[in-house]
């Protein structure tokens, strides 16, 4: 009967409310001349929704790369997303550091010509087609980013890989190792199946699965200049099946995705078939 | 000497309210979590009841372990049309709604069922966040996660505290299940 009782209690719990960041895309400064484009090498999986991405640092100032695998960027650094479905763009995600040390996020949906914020608690689209998109509230957002090594996901040495040189070589890195000048930041792989799986892993799952992340023992986040961890065949088993599902109660990652990523799940198989048939 | 008695006698009793304001040392903070866990309702989900003698009671054998691995749960039974829209386990262990069929955790340190691998950090944030370690999945209902909420860093800490001092149980707690797709 307590039970119950403690049934009507039931709330949503608190999130977080942010409620600086503008009500339209188009005051982000998004548009502005320092903007810069950047791609991960391994991208998330987002329902096969296209995606593009821009950073923005405060002019003169740099990212610290000291910790090669957690880079600590300068107040005023803003960053975008944007999602595309079928040729459509329908969502932009913003975050924003600010001068207090604490991230902003913010979802813009699409709407003609710019983007108006979307509630902190989320929103669900219909698509044309009839097609349900969800737009993360800023829980969701602070769920992946916020405890990770670097809130930001992208923009990290590993992921930017080839095109950190450039970076060192602007002036944008500090700290950072100098044989990045002429030598982008990889890790050791076997082959290119590994390099790609594993990069998938990192890309996909290492933002909470890292030495200090999720008190779970599977680590999938790859370091500068590393091996990957070693799986076992019980972890390849139980990553598959995580990655092949979207029980929203089992599925992996947890948020983001209601959709299974074919081409990745076997990518993983293939990778993880020595492990599994052992 | 007659003013410095009474002033003295005030500077004891102030110095022991200041005392009482610290933060409580580590074997207080344990009790403070037990007083916690015990009068504020954990103990009637997360200690799965049996049948005694006098009727339903908690089974200490298993306790704060969570729904028991192994349990054979029977297909969910039909309501009918109207208001009830939930159903519980006679263990109250196991709770069915719109949501799907959700599974009490395993609160003991356990390190492979249950908390034995989780910070005081992890524990804190799950309350703050209703989500599981503060980053991953909403915990589900009937969790009322909005309420614990209300508590102070102290006394999540001091729950903390004295869940990582009980016996570890070794259950693995079944996953949650889906509702059902909505017909199309």
């Amino acid at each position: 009967m307590q039970a119950f009782i403690l049934l009507l209690s039931l709330a949503a719990a608190a999130l977080p409310v942010h409620a600086t960041l503008p009500e339209r895309l188009s005051q982000t400064g998004l548009d502005d001349a320092s903007v810069r484009v950047f791609e991960p090498r391994f991208a998330l999986w987002s329902d096969g929704a296209a995606k593009r991405r821009w950073i923005a640092l405060p002019p003169g100032a740099q990212v610290d790369a000291s910790q090669p695998d957690a880079w600590r960027f300068p107040a005023g650094t803003r960053l975008w997303k944007e999602f595309s479905v079928d040729g459509r763009r329908v969502e932009t995600r913003h975050i924003v550091l600010g001068a207090d040390g604490r991230w902003e996020f913010a979802s813009y949906v699409w709407d003609g010509d710019d983007a108006v914020r979307a509630p902190a608690r989320g929103q669900t689209l219909t698509l044309p087609g009839g097609k349900t998109y969800t737009v993360p509230s800023v829980g969701d957002c602070m769920a992946c980013h916020a405890g990770a090594r670097s809130p930001v996901l992208g923009f990290a040495a590993l992921q930017l890989g080839p095109a950190v040189p450039t970076l060192m070589r602007e002036g944008l890195l500090k700290g950072a190792p100098p044989s990045w000048a002429t030598q982008a930041p990889d890790f050791a792989a076997a082959n290119p199946a590994e390099q790609a799986a594993r990069g998938y892993l990192h890309g996909n799952c290492g933002h909470c699965h890292f030495d200090g992340g999720v008190p779970v023992p599977l680590r999938l986040a790859l370091d500068v200049g590393g091996r990957p961890a070693p799986v076992s065949a019980d972890q390849a088993a139980h990553v598959l099946r995580r990655a092949g599902s979207r029980n929203p109660y089992v599925q992996m990652p947890p948020l983001g995705t209601r959709e299974i990523d074919a081409q990745g799940l076997a990518l993983l198989a293939h990778h993880f078939k020595p492990e599994t048939q052992k | 000497m007659k003013v410095l008695i009474p002033l003295l006698t005030l500077l004891s009793a102030l110095a022991q309210t200041c005392q009482a304001a610290e933060p409580p040392a580590q074997r207080d903070r344990v009790e403070r979590g037990r007083y916690i866990v015990h009068t504020s309702a954990c103990m009637d989900c997360h200690t799965p009841l049996k049948l005694g003698p006098n009727g339903p009671e908690p089974d200490m054998s298993r306790l704060l372990s969570g729904h028991p691995q192994g349990m054979v749960m029977t297909p969910l039974p039909k309501l009918p049309e109207g208001p009830w829209n939930m159903v519980g386990a006679a263990t109250l262990t196991a709770w069915a709604g719109p949501w799907g069929v959700s599974f009490t955790a395993n609160l003991t340190p356990d390190p492979e069922t249950g908390l034995g691998r989780w910070s005081e950090q992890d524990f804190v944030q799950t309350f703050r966040t209703g989500r599981h370690l503060g980053r991953g999945r909403e915990v589900l209902p009937p969790m009322p996660i909005a309420v614990y909420n209300q508590m102070t860093d102290d006394d999540l800490k001091a729950v903390f505290a004295y869940l990582k001092s009980l016996p570890p149980i070794r259950n693995k707690v079944p996953e949650p299940i889906a509702p059902p797709a909505p017909a199309k």
